[in-house]
């Protein structure tokens, strides 16, 4: 093993930082989707009949659905369509979020339970890498950001972290680091008690359906 | 529009559902390519081609992982060969030394402690900075980086360390506030 593999890791708050620095970096979408655009156009063009095809099957299943999806009953209330329109709004992210911390929950039990005496045991880091960047990517979901899931996330993204880098090395303080900032920040059980609450949530908006 | 709906829609060639595929990742896409590349010219190619060949290949995908992977992964893919190419043509390897410019800045002149590391990163030379992006952001081991960027794996690590000692030095001034 090479010497460097026990170079002490930078300190949390310089990681956190160094994360960090691509977060206030504007991202020019418009520019980039319009050259995109413009690139796709320029290799499709033989083809134009598939688009034009593909928008009518949007717009006749779009006709389709309004006219026959949507009930026609009374119009609700202002306030009840603000609501329904926050649920939907954020829905899709929540449950995103909830099918993530249940895989994400099989890594971590794996990991705390690893019996470091009876060797690494199995390669979790493909299995961490993928939950690694949908976390990233709950983090920047902006109907996920408030203090709670944001702190939840971003523990997460650090023990991800630490078992990605805990592979290749032998050094103690790297084997220990995952499983002792999972006990610190208390992950497990913060992580357990929100999909409990989401089921719950769900038990409660099936019974309101019902009602 | 959950994962399988986008799917369904996007392998139909929807340009709604594409423009909306568009929308929740492409943050996500360019901000790891300006990571990984350090500059906003690459980041938009690459974040342009990431999209392009995800909406070409779109109808191959079968969902054994998550969308977002997918896109992860074909991102990080072009941003490899990407710097593969550009060692080849800006000669990768800069001079170690050239990282002593790092931590110059004095205390005073930038407060703001994401910005003095965001000066600091990019102070480190090229090949400097991407080994350290790359493993300590990213999650990747040397062996991986060695395979990535055609270099060798001592060199991956003797980068990282110095990467490591650069930016310590030039955030030294804020640890004991951070530690406090």
């Amino acid at each position: 093993m090479d010497a460097n593999d026990d170079e002490q890791p930078l300190d949390p708050w310089m990681m956190t930082l160094a994360r960090d620095i691509a977060d206030d970096v504007e991202v020019p979408r418009e520019l980039m989707w319009k050259r995109i655009q413009h690139r796709r156009a320029a290799h499709t063009m033989p083809k134009w009949w598939r688009n034009i095809a593909a928008i009518a099957a949007v717009l006749v299943g779009g006709i389709a659905i309004g006219r026959h999806g949507v009930p026609r009953t009374t119009t609700p209330s202002p306030t009840l369509m603000t609501e329904l329109a926050a649920a939907r709004s954020t829905a899709p992210a929540r449950v995103a979020m909830e099918e993530h911390l249940v895989r994400t929950v099989a890594l971590l039990t794996t990991v705390r339970d690893r019996d470091p005496e009876l060797g690494p045991g199995p390669d979790v880091s493909s299995w961490a890498r993928e939950l690694l960047g949908t976390t990233r990517l709950l983090l920047d979901e902006p109907s996920l950001r408030d203090d709670r899931t944001k702190r939840l996330l971003q523990d997460l993204e650090l023990v991800l972290m630490q078992i990605l880098q805990s592979r290749g090395t032998a050094a103690p303080e790297a084997q220990r680091a995952p499983t002792e900032t999972m006990r610190e920040t208390n992950l497990l059980p913060r992580v357990r008690a929100v999909m409990t609450a989401s089921a719950r949530r769900d038990e409660l908006t099936v019974h309101g359906d019902d009602e | 529009m959950s994962d399988s709906e986008l799917l369904a829609r996007l392998q139909t060639n929807d340009s709604i559902a594409e423009r909306e595929f568009y929308a929740r990742h492409v943050d996500r896409v360019y901000r790891l390519i300006y990571r990984m590349s350090g500059r906003t010219d690459l980041a938009q190619d690459w974040t342009q081609d990431t999209f392009v060949r995800a909406f070409e290949r779109i109808g191959q995908f079968r969902g054994e992982s998550a969308l977002s992977s997918w896109l992860h992964a074909i991102a990080v893919s072009i941003t490899l060969n990407g710097l593969r190419t550009l060692k080849r043509r800006d000669a990768y390897a800069a001079p170690l030394e050239d990282a002593d410019l790092v931590g110059r800045w004095p205390v005073e002149s930038d407060p703001d402690l994401k910005g003095r590391m965001r000066l600091a990163i990019d102070a480190l030379p090229e090949g400097t900075r991407r080994v350290f992006m790359m493993h300590d952001v990213e999650g990747y081991t040397h062996e991986e980086i060695g395979a990535a960027l055609g270099v060798a794996v001592g060199t991956s690590k003797s980068q990282l360390s110095r990467a490591r000692e650069k930016l310590r030095t030039a955030l030294a001034p804020f640890a004991r506030t951070e530690l406090a």
